[in-house]
């Protein structure tokens, strides 16, 4: 009693207060059945207000509830969750109504790899599907396919269907049975659906018509056409039907029969009342679809690699390589030629006396406008065969007069024709005239000079002017025409020129004296030459000594010493002298002749 | 979407299957008429603003030698009795129809389709026999399918009723 009494110390102790009061009448019956139940009498009173008192029933359930959704949740069946299915839902519908984001946050971290995963699956299925396609119109297996289905006037996807799938189921229909209504209707992928309403009532009305035609009791369950079966299976309220191409394996049927006992089991309160809205059925779409079953035969069940798929992609990655290698080795070369063009461009326009001013390119070549200088080297006549080939170029050319130092000086020279005696030098914008210049000719120099060459100043401080006329210039002339000759490899010249000496010697003599009355410096250089035969060192010799006996004889015959100089003349056969053999075997003289500059004070 | 199902009846050639021909989307040709005796189709329409597809069960007529088929009235919302206005026992028929419906469906909707209203020379029906019709309380309207007479107001009419 004790126990009771501390578990509901209020009620019990009243109870018992009560009963045992012996002057309350109203309470005679209760002290009967305290005295007879006793304390059992106080428990089961305590444990009736505990199941009617709100509060502390659902304190007392809730201590179990959690492992009775254990308990339940262990015992190997689904009713459980099919049962918090319809709350589940609701409750995840108003919570992401209610606050979207706390449930992207929730998702957040699973939706990447979800995300990830999928792609990852579509792109694994295009690849597999586009293998299929291949397969299915390139190998061999494919050609005697059309060929059958050309054979058989059937169409090709009919044959490939036939040859290739056990079965596949193509619909399925979830029919309410009493109104004959469509309450859900699924579809495989490749499969063509017709009105699935009309199809799901007049599926009802077959199925009356049968068992009105035949029998009461039961009804039908399959139907078939060729390789297309119908499979039905009936629960109280909901018919499903799959339509199946091929041969359907047992097992489906008893997938169909779960499908339509879990539907029942889901939905039975809608279906007892339905009244035409199949909105409550749409959730059943993941239900059906499980029905959505299909077999390929057995070389087709084993996932393989899409090795057609891959080959082919790989052709054509070997192509797009191949061609961009090409147009790489193209550009690499139109990359080439333009720079050899350029180069050539900037060859020519640093040539003196060239102006490139612009180049085009034409069907025919590259054709090149500039200005050149008539003195100009021709450089197109030389041009390689390599630009020759490549460009083909043509020139359009307009003359012009360029101020290039080295055009200036060789346009001054021909204007000028200077004599052999003169010198000329071009030295920034000066003219430097030295030697020994006819009076005639420097009158004409100083008379013609044009500052139109681009020339500022003329230096004729080492120029010497003679007359003609003069004595010493007569002289000079006698002088510079003498010429010896002499045997091959002789040093000596022969007897018919050695009668010159006396009178030569003579000559030199009186060049002195002119010379000197004239206040210049007079100097004669003997050149001794030789024919291209033998070596060149040792026709240097030769000339030499040729030279030193004349300068020694001249000597023997008064001569004064410091007048001579002996010297040789080129002495080899590429020295581009085509006069004869006999010729070049001589000795010949050049008279220098300078001015002497005056001692200062 | 509320889908609905409708059946059509009435005796032998009263012009059922003229009557919902050009209003309806077609699967099936006339042939399930006379094999498996009815045939289905499909009318959708918006009342009061809500789509309702009715699913027709155009079911074969009924004369001395075909019994109707019960099964078919079987679910059904609402029903269509055709009359032909021209052949009195047609009437009579519907009659019978009209309590088969009440044994199969209960109290579901019934329209009365006066059918073949354009021969009005021909007229075999009586305003007494139409007094009579009018006493089971139920609506008439007149139709002609061959001039397409009063055919899109019975299927309105109808939809609404069952909407309630």
């Amino acid at each position: 009693m004790s126990t009771y009494s501390s578990a509901q110390p209020t009620d019990a102790e009243k109870i018992l207060a009560k009963a045992i009061q012996p002057n309350d009448d109203s309470q005679d019956l209760e002290r009967l059945r305290l005295l007879l139940l006793g304390s059992d009498y106080i428990g089961l009173l305590a444990l009736k207000n505990q199941l009617q008192d709100v509060n502390q029933y659902t304190a007392r359930v809730a201590s179990v509830l959690a492992e009775a959704i254990k308990l339940r949740s262990t015992e190997n069946n689904s009713a459980l969750s099919q049962a918090l299915l319809p709350s589940m839902e609701e409750a995840i519908e108003r919570f992401i109504t209610s606050d979207p984001q706390k449930m992207a946050n929730v998702l957040y971290p699973v939706m990447g790899p979800a995300i990830r995963k999928s792609i990852h699956e579509t792109l694994n299925q295009t690849l597999e599907t586009f293998n299929q396609l291949l397969e299915q119109s390139l190998s061999p297996k494919s050609l005697s396919w059309r060929f059958d289905a050309w054979r058989t006037g059937r169409k090709y996807s009919e044959v490939v269907l036939m040859k290739t799938l056990v079965y596949q189921v193509e619909q399925v229909f979830l029919i309410h049975r009493e109104t004959s209504l469509l309450l859900n209707h699924i579809v495989s992928e490749k499969a063509i659906a017709k009105d699935p309403d009309m199809v799901s009532s007049m599926l009802s009305a077959i199925q009356d018509f049968m068992a009105d035609s035949f029998t009461d009791e039961s009804s039908l369950n399959a139907l078939r056409l060729g390789d297309l079966n119908v499979l039905i299976e009936q629960s109280p309220y909901v018919a499903i039907a799959a339509v199946v191409r091929g041969v359907a394996p047992a097992n489906l049927r008893s997938l169909l029969i779960q499908t339509l006992e879990t539907v029942h089991q889901r939905f039975e309160p809608v279906l007892k009342h339905y009244d035409g809205n199949s909105e409550a059925f749409a959730s059943t779409q993941p239900l059906l679809a499980q029905c959505l079953q299909a077999q390929r035969q057995g070389k087709n069940i084993q996932k393989k690699r899409p090795w057609l798929a891959y080959s082919v992609l790989g052709l054509v990655v070997a192509g797009l390589s191949y061609w961009s290698y090409n147009e790489y080795l193209e550009r690499q070369q139109l990359q080439a030629k333009q720079q050899l063009w350029q180069q050539t461009l900037a060859e020519w326009n640093a040539l003196e006396g060239i102006v490139i001013l612009d180049h085009q390119v034409t069907a025919n070549g590259h054709v090149i406008r500039g200005l050149k200088d008539p003195l100009a080297t021709d450089f197109t006549s030389t041009l390689s065969p390599q630009i020759r080939e490549q460009f083909n170029p043509t020139f359009e050319w307009q003359a012009y007069l360029s101020t290039e130092p080295s055009l200036t000086f060789q346009r001054v020279k021909q204007f000028l024709n200077p004599p052999q005696s003169v010198e000329l030098n071009l030295e920034g914008s000066t003219l430097k005239v030295s030697g020994t210049a006819p009076v005639e000719w420097v009158k004409q120099l100083n008379g013609a000079w044009l500052y139109g060459f681009g020339l500022i100043q003329l230096d004729l401080s080492q120029l010497v002017q003679v007359n003609a006329q003069a004595p010493l210039q007569q002289m000079i002339q006698a002088i510079t025409q003498t010429t010896f000759f002499f045997e091959q490899a002789s040093p000596v010249p022969i007897a018919s020129s050695t009668e010159q000496l006396p009178a030569l010697a003579e000559q030199l003599k009186k060049l002195k004296d002119l010379a000197t009355q004239q206040q210049l410096a007079v100097q004669v250089t003997i050149i001794g030459g030789t024919d291209s035969k033998g070596a060149l060192e040792f026709n240097r010799r030769l000339g030499l000594a040729r030279a030193q006996s004349l300068v020694d004889q001249l000597l023997g015959l008064g001569v004064p010493q410091d007048l001579l100089v002996a010297a040789v003349s080129a002495t080899s056969s590429s020295n581009g002298v085509t006069a004869e053999d006999g010729v070049q075997r001589s000795v010949t003289f050049k008279v220098v002749l300078e001015r002497v500059a005056k001692p200062s004070g | 979407m509320i889908q609905k199902k409708v059946c059509l009846l009435g005796a032998f050639a009263v012009g059922k299957t003229s009557l919902i021909k050009r209003y309806v989307s077609s699967l099936y040709s006339d042939k399930y008429l006379t094999t498996v005796g009815v045939k289905i189709d499909k009318k959708q329409l918006v009342v009061n603003d809500q789509a309702i597809t009715l699913m027709l069960w155009d079911v074969a007529g009924e004369d001395d030698y075909t019994t109707m088929k019960p099964t078919y009235i079987r679910g059904a919302s609402g029903c269509i009795v055709v009359i032909d206005m021209t052949r009195l026992n047609t009437l009579y028929t519907a009659y019978m129809v009209y309590e088969r419906i009440r044994e199969q469906a209960g109290a579901i909707p019934v329209i009365f389709a006066l059918n073949k209203c354009d021969l009005v020379d021909q007229w075999a029906l009586e305003p007494k026999h139409l007094e009579q019709l009018q006493a089971l309380q139920m609506p008439i309207i007149k139709t002609s399918a061959k001039e397409g007479v009063g055919v899109n107001a019975m299927f309105q009419n109808l939809a609404q009723l069952m909407l309630g």
